[in-house]
């Protein structure tokens, strides 16, 4: 299982997502910092025991307007432009994340969340609950749908899922690269039984 | 009326101030109930496989912390101040209707009791999640009373939330002292003034939802277990209302903090005015962005990307407002107080969960996210570090206002610095774990352990810190020095009067000339202030408790509330009747944007609004189930009687027209002919009410029943929510008929007749949508 920022991808669409995540994070970061600390700044450069500007706020005399329009406008502008860029990017990420690759031979199975656990329906008809087994380096997609209540398809590993909802279907896709056991859980509170509602997906 | 001690001044009182009080006590009463389910629950999730909560318990504990702090606990929070500070900011005397203020308030205290009751009932409280998720909501899955009873107390906060938001609204826009135009209102009643617009259209359409939540519940209807309905039907309904919610929730906090701000930096606030349209328009944004908590939901992906794309864009007008709000501080003395530490901990706390809550625009990012540990600590960052730290600031900044003492800055100092410290040891692990699920009780995975021990180290530190403001708070209205009546040496009104201020504010009415504010001389003679005190709100609210929690659990205690409800509101007609609760209009005011804006027919218009957003959302409803059962849904010819429901259209239009008659005959003076028109509106309404009984047995006769498919219900509850609307019409036309009786209306006095008829309007014209779509279509 991977942790915090530690990245072991075991295949896609995580390793995208990451570079997603990645770019947020650190414009966020940036951001945040540059932000944060100069407001720090001005708290402490401004403080009153070494200020020399005036005291313009008189009882009883409302304040009259003060701000600057260019500055205001730098605001804007670059809180557009942040949120352009990201937004741009995201919108490719999405549209990969969400269309399944065309190819040949898909691995398609479908899931079915139930209160509490999950049950996954081959190709070839066979049921099985609790453990999928999909093969490695193909593209695998679950179609998920709930039998009972709202649960939450997660395949946390891969950074992606999808709402199991009764009477409707989900698509996801993944195509791991990696082999090995990985966990399947449900993200949606679904009952008592809502944190034992885990599976396994295991790459071969 | 005489003046009140004790006990009974505190169940009677209708002054802003005194509300204003409770809603504090109380708010705080419910932040500690949320408080300590919450530090159970991390106690829980301290410890891998811990066994202090069973997953049952655990669940009830989330459920009913949620709801608790964001219905119950901070919004009240916000609305203590609020009713405390704005009428005095403005120059007012009181609220535009201070009944209806107490009202409000006994009706957000008993909604709260009577959910924190399901603790006590068989299946204990709600283990829904406070977003009562669908199907898992429905009887199948959670046939315990306490889903309902709780949902039932949501119906009856937005009763008084819907009050609350037209009483601001009204006192805002037409008691404003001479000379205070928009551009001149402190920031804080900006920050109020918005958070009632959202709740205005917020509200209705999640008491909409719940409405057809507790009919499932309790009729068996099938809205919420069908999947043509279901989950989807639920997650539009609820997060229409649960976006703009957390606007609701942050609007008082940023108010707060731009007075903070001006009174501590000795400068105008930067950029004042771009920071209320960038408001505005982040308000308004607020309600196209809502589809962001359904990205993993599978609906349509055009409505998915455009709102990821709001999402993205609502930054910036935020981005706008947060860096004028660092800008303020740019070239200005800034006396660091207790009250700026929370505001600039509030700037601090916001921005961070701003920053974290851009990642949920994104749909590819979030639908990973979404369900995990990061919204989580994201929403926390934004609903308690923005909002609450903000409210913490107007606690400080306000109590010498209200109690006429100084706190102690120095234990002020320490709990900030705790409070700032235990707040992000608490939520800033989330962050870290951010691929663990929420809402678990239990976790197998061991790196999960240190950051949730960090998380419950930090709950445990900020929960305490609010220990040291309540001694410091208790300590200091003993032995606080005396404040005086501007501690601060702010600008706005509230500090040009006593501390703590005169039951009628001032005692001279004041106004602004220019930018200078000064006060109405009078001839040297004080305003005389006369207090109104009754008990009805009380009782009206005690029995509305009554009459839910019997509903569910014990019929005869339902009777004997609904018997309570009924001589209440008698009670309180007759007391208008008879004219015992009078407030006279005060003479010297600001009004907008109507000279002769009447403050009962502002909020008549007001309570339109929010009843056209209640059926704006039944509508949807309508419109969503229609199209998932497109070919099933039956032609409606084919199922009602297009001739009567023809008859009854006619009839309840010229009920219309017999108002109009009724409020031109008012105002001419003419008695006679205005009980005429009144007597045969109300005729026409019975005929209609006697009608559509008709039209219903004959359909039960059918089998057309309220349970028999999703058409029928969704008939039965949308003419049923509309003639309930024109029986409270009714009920009216009988107290406006009583009036006219004793020949109240006159050319001077006829706004009564006017606002009914502004209502009686808006049912005949929401009938003929309804006729359209289920008799014609």
């Amino acid at each position: 299982m991977t942790h915090g920022m530690v990245l072991q991808i075991p295949g896609e669409p995580a390793g995208t997502w990451y570079s997603l995540f990645n770019l947020y994070f650190s414009l966020g970061l940036l951001v945040g910092s540059v932000v944060v600390g100069m407001l720090l700044y001005f708290v402490w450069k401004y403080r009153e025991s070494v200020s020399n500007e005036s005291d313009d706020i008189k009882p009883g005399v409302v304040p009259g307007e003060r701000s600057n329009i260019k500055l205001i406008m730098v605001f804007f502008g670059l809180t557009s432009i942040i949120l352009f860029t990201l937004a741009s990017y995201s919108i490719l990420v999405t549209n990969y994340v969400e269309k399944v690759p065309k190819a040949d031979d898909i691995f398609e199975v479908t899931v079915q969340g139930f209160q509490w656990g999950w049950r996954f329906i081959y190709p070839n008809g066979t049921e099985v609950v609790g453990e999928v087994v999909v093969p490695k380096d193909k593209i695998v997609v679950f179609r998920i749908t709930s039998m009972d209540v709202f649960h939450k398809f997660q395949l946390i590993e891969f950074r992606t899922g999808a709402d199991a909802l009764p009477g409707a279907f989900n698509v996801i896709w993944i195509k791991p690269t990696q082999a090995g056991t990985y966990t399947i859980q449900c993200y949606e509170l679904c009952g008592i039984g809502h944190s034992l509602m885990v599976a396994t997906l295991r790459v071969v | 009326m005489e003046n009140k001690s004790g006990l009974m001044r505190w169940l009677t009182t209708t002054n802003h101030k005194d509300i204003g009080l409770l809603y504090l006590v109380t708010s705080l009463y419910f932040l500690m109930v949320g408080g300590s389910l919450a530090l159970t629950f991390r106690l829980q999730l301290a410890f891998p496989q811990a066994d202090i909560l069973s997953a049952s318990a655990f669940n009830q504990a989330i459920t009913m912390h949620g709801l608790i702090m964001v219905l119950w606990a901070i919004s009240p929070f916000a609305f203590a101040f609020a009713n405390y500070i704005v009428p005095i900011q403005i120059g007012a005397r009181d609220m535009a209707f201070p009944r209806l203020n107490a009202l409000s308030y006994w009706l957000y205290l008993f909604s709260g009791l009577l959910a924190a009751l399901s603790f006590f009932l068989p299946g204990g409280a709600p283990d829904v999640g406070w977003t009562y998720y669908v199907p898992l909501s429905t009887p199948k899955f959670t046939p315990q009373p306490g889903v309902t009873v709780a949902a039932l107390a949501l119906a009856m906060l937005v009763a008084s939330v819907t009050v609350g938001t037209i009483n601001f609204i009204v006192t805002i826009a037409t008691l404003r002292a001479p000379g205070m135009g928009w551009s001149k209102l402190p920031m804080f009643t900006w920050g109020i003034l918005y958070t009632v617009l959202l709740m205005l259209f917020a509200f209705g359409p999640v008491a909409a939802g719940f409405f057809l939540l507790a009919i499932d519940r309790v009729f068996g209807t099938a809205f919420f277990t069908s999947p043509e309905g279901g989950a989807i039907l639920w997650t539009h309904m609820f997060w229409f209302f649960g976006h703009p919610e957390v606007y609701i929730v942050l609007a008082p906090a940023i108010g707060v903090v731009g007075d903070v701000i001006e009174t501590f930096t000795r400068k105008p606030l930067f950029g004042r005015k771009y920071i209320l349209i960038a408001f505005g328009i982040a308000s308004f944004i607020s309600f196209i962005v809502y589809v962001h908590h359904m990205f993993a939901t599978g609906i349509n992906p055009i409505i998915r990307e455009v709102m990821s794309i709001t999402t993205e864009s609502i930054s910036v007008p935020f981005g706008v407002i947060m860096l004028s709000f660092i800008f303020s501080f740019y070239k200005a003395r800034v006396r660091i107080k207790t009250p700026l530490l929370f505001a600039i901990g509030s700037i601090v706390l916001f921005i961070v969960g701003g920053i974290t809550g851009v990642f949920n625009s994104s749909i590819a990012l979030d639908r990973f996210i979404r369900g995990t540990y990061w919204v989580v600590a994201h929403f926390h960052y934004a609903m308690v570090g923005a909002t609450l730290f903000g409210l913490l600031a107007a606690m400080y900044y306000w109590y010498p206002k209200i109690t006429g003492k100084m706190y102690d800055e120095k234990l002020g100092k320490i709990h900030f610095a705790i409070a700032f410290i235990g707040f992000n040891l608490l939520y800033f692990p989330m962050f870290i774990i951010y691929e663990m699920p929420r809402r678990v009780n239990t976790y197998f995975v061991e790196e999960w352990i240190p950051m949730n021990q960090l998380a419950t180290l930090g709950g445990y530190v900020f929960g305490f810190s609010f220990l040291i403001m309540v001694y410091n708070l208790l300590k200091s209205l003993k032995t606080g020095s005396p404040a005086g009546n501007n501690p601060w040496g702010a600008w706005t009104l509230e500090w040009m009067t006593t501390s703590p201020p005169p039951p009628h504010n001032f005692d001279f009415d004041p106004m602004i000339s220019g930018n200078q504010i000064t006060f109405y001389t009078n001839g040297g003679v004080p305003h005389k202030h006369v207090e109104y005190h009754t008990m009805m709100p009380m009782l009206l609210s005690v029995s509305l408790m009554l009459s839910f929690f019997g509903l569910m659990m014990y019929t005869p205690l339902f009777v004997i509330g609904a018997a309570m409800l009924a001589a209440v509101l008698t009670k309180w007609l007759i007391d208008d009747v008879y004219d015992r609760f009078v407030i006279p209009e005060p003479e010297n005011t600001m009004k907008w944007p109507f000279d002769h804006m009447n403050r009962l027919k502002f909020g008549v218009w007001m309570l339109v609004i929010s009843e056209a957003m209640l059926f704006a959302a039944l509508f949807g409803a309508y419109s969503l189930l229609r199209i998932n059962l497109i070919g099933e849904w039956p032609y409606g010819p084919a199922v009602h009687d297009v001739r009567l429901g023809g008859i009854n259209t006619i009839i309840l239009l010229t009920s219309s027209l017999t108002v109009v008659l009724a409020v031109a005959y008012a105002k001419m003076g003419d008695q006679r002919k205005l009980l005429y028109s009144l007597g045969a509106t109300y005729i026409l309404g019975l005929v209609f009410l006697g009608l559509k009984g008709y039209e219903w047995m004959k359909l039960y006769d059918e089998g057309f029943t309220l349970t028999s498919d999703l058409p029928s219900s969704l008939y039965y509850v949308m003419t049923g929510t509309h003639a309930a609307h024109m029986i409270a019409g009714m009920i009216a036309l009988t107290y406006l008929i009583v009036k006219a009786f004793r020949g109240v209306y006159n050319e001077k006095n006829y706004d009564g007749v006017e606002a009914f008829g502004i209502y009686w309007h808006f049912v005949d014209i929401v009938w003929i949508f309804l006729f359209a779509i289920f008799y014609l279509m």
